[in-house]
């Protein structure tokens, strides 16, 4: 090797050396860049403060901050900003009247009129802990959540959000309200916690859920709700209450009909987010009452059974399937056309009934204590006092 | 002796000179060396004594040294000029205990006297002013300094920089020992490590 040779060489590693440190160096964000209408500095023990006022701007690899004053403190390395303060990194924004930045440990605490911008999102807080590091967002003094992608916003006390994992928490009377395509509106409220599993695609609530939408409200201790499928499963005394205004079959009254669905456990499948059934497992009972405008019951439905099946389609009922020691009473009034009251139960294995266009057309009864039954639903009926009729009776029929 | 040679040229041409009768003051307070010095009397019968060639101006707590020095007696100012060698005036601010305060190189510079000591002092033309104890140095077209207050203000664009902080702006006004100081229009970068290991 020529001394030329090994003098290019030399300044090759050095160049190399040198532009290795550089790219280590801007990597580290050891750099802040700040530019202001004035700025105040005074010594201090052990390092400097400085003042900024004025349109303040101080960048950090992609961070950039925006105050009309500021306050940079090199012996804590922090970074106090005041009057609409501004912090925006490639993960969001965030805007508040007060925001610290501490730079070592790449934490940023926001304060006052908090408000964030993200991709599809936005949210408010009264004060927010944002870990760039630890990809980590907490608000509180009350938060709101807004995601324009799926219309829904998500309220609560408190939040936290991980922006690695995509979870997150809202605690304290947490509430979630997403419009549907056709405007209709679910409002989900909780008394504790909303946890959302982005990955998983899940959500879970606890302790006294309430679950609205149009004239359905489902309430229990806890829900899971799971995108894939689109399930609803409550936990701890479910209870799902429908209300429906229609008219008297025979008499053209305006009714208002509540129906209750209740069990150890409720599964809600949603399909779009429409209800398309609900299946009870253990100690199931289903309740339908109609009643008039004077308040008199004009018809009224117990179903029960260890387990049971709601299919629905369009909002209208399409079938209903009770297994497991299934009993049925139906009670329907007397009509002001002059047809008696009258009263039809049956009990088995099984109770299937059919409808068409939401009324029932059929029932069917499956097994029982003397065997295999099966009968056919009974039309309006003057009531008899030896006219109730199990199911056992009308297969024997 | 320096480098094997008797030193003469301070003893043979520099005489130590008083100024004489600054502001009708005890003039001992200021002491100027020179190669060369030169007196004239002006038409309103004031005094402008020149120096030249290496001069040296002390006085309380400072000393400036230029290639040539004017001194006018009505005003009680000396004019600095560049020194040969380098062309450049200097300017040294020093604490009670002899610590270099703060040094101006400029171009140009003018010691303005009050009370037989240094009142203020004006540098301009590229000054660069060293704060060593801050490990800190700033440019500047103009500089000027004041003993009330211990002031110095910077005219034109000043660009600073000190340990993990570099800053440009205007209207640089700072404590002379810096221990304070503000600026308008800044830009400026902070880089925390260094900045702490500088302390």
């Amino acid at each position: 090797m020529t001394v030329s040779m090994r003098r290019r060489l030399k300044v090759f590693i050095f160049c190399s050396a040198v532009l290795g440190a550089v790219a280590v160096a801007g990597q580290n964000g050891d750099r802040i860049e700040f530019s202001a209408e004035s700025t105040t500095t005074e010594f201090i023990e052990g390092g400097v403060i400085k003042r900024y006022s004025g349109d303040v701007a101080a960048r950090s690899q992609d961070l950039l901050l925006r105050a009309e004053e500021a306050v940079y403190n090199s012996v804590r390395n922090e970074i106090r900003l005041y009057g609409d303060a501004m912090l925006q990194d490639s993960v969001r924004t965030l805007y508040a009247d007060t925001l610290v930045y501490y730079d070592r440990r790449r934490e940023a605490l926001a304060s006052g009129d908090v408000r964030g911008i993200e991709k599809a999102r936005s949210f408010r807080a009264g004060q927010v802990r944002y870990l760039r590091d630890e990809h980590i967002l907490h608000g509180s003094g009350g938060v709101t959540v807004r995601d324009d992608s799926i219309r829904s916003s998500l309220t609560g006390m408190a939040l936290t959000f991980n922006d690695s994992t995509r979870n997150g928490w809202v605690v304290g009377m947490p509430s979630l309200v997403r419009e549907d395509d056709d405007g209709s509106i679910i409002t989900i409220t909780a008394q504790d916690t909303i946890r959302i599993a982005r990955e998983a695609r899940t959500a879970e609530l606890w302790n006294s859920v309430e679950v609205k939408k149009d004239s359905m409200t489902a309430r229990s201790e806890r829900a899971l709700y799971e995108d894939i499928p689109e399930k609803v499963t409550l936990f701890g005394e479910p209870v799902i209450e429908y209300i429906m205004h229609g008219t008297g079959d025979e008499d053209d009254i305006p009714l208002r009909i509540v129906s209750e669905v209740t069990g150890d456990t409720v599964f809600v499948y949603l399909e779009e987010r429409k209800l398309a059934a609900v299946e009870v497992a253990g100690n199931a009972v289903g309740t339908t009452v109609a009643l008039d405008s004077t308040g008199a019951v004009y018809y009224r439905s117990v179903l029960e059974s260890r387990s049971m099946r709601l299919d629905m389609t369009e909002d209208q009922v399409t079938g209903v399937v009770a297994r497991g020691s299934a009993r049925s009473y139906y009670m329907h009034a007397a009509t002001i056309s002059g047809r008696e009251q009258f009263v039809n139960s049956a009990k088995g294995d099984t109770i299937r009934f059919f409808f068409d266009d939401g009324s029932i057309t059929n029932m069917r009864i499956r097994g029982g204590s003397s065997g295999e039954a099966s009968g056919k639903y009974l039309e309006y009926k003057p009531v008899r006092p030896d006219s109730v009729k199990s199911g056992e009776d009308e297969a024997r029929r | 002796m320096r480098n094997g040679r008797p030193v003469f040229r301070a003893a043979a041409l520099a005489a130590v000179l008083l100024v004489p009768a600054v502001s009708g003051e005890d003039s001992a307070d200021i002491r100027v060396e020179a190669d060369h010095t030169e007196t004239r009397t002006l038409p309103d019968s004031s005094l402008v004594k020149e120096y030249s060639g290496n001069v040296l101006i002390r006085t309380e707590g400072m000393e400036a040294r230029a290639g040539r020095a004017v001194f006018e007696t009505g005003p009680g100012v000396f004019r600095l000029f560049g020194a040969p060698h380098s062309g450049r005036v200097e300017i040294l601010l020093f604490e009670e205990d002899g610590r270099e305060r703060v040094r101006f190189s400029a171009c140009k510079g003018a010691l303005f006297l009050r009370e037989g000591a240094a009142d203020s002092a004006y540098a301009r033309g590229s000054v660069l002013v060293n704060w060593p104890a801050r490990k800190a140095r700033a440019s500047a077209d103009t500089v000027r300094w004041s003993k009330a207050g211990r002031k110095i203000w910077a005219g034109g664009t000043v660009s600073l920089s000190l340990p993990g902080i570099t800053e440009r702006g205007r209207e640089f006004e700072a404590r002379d020992d810096l221990k304070w100081y503000t600026m308008r229009e800044i830009t400026g970068t902070i880089r925390p490590r260094e900045r702490n290991q500088g302390k």
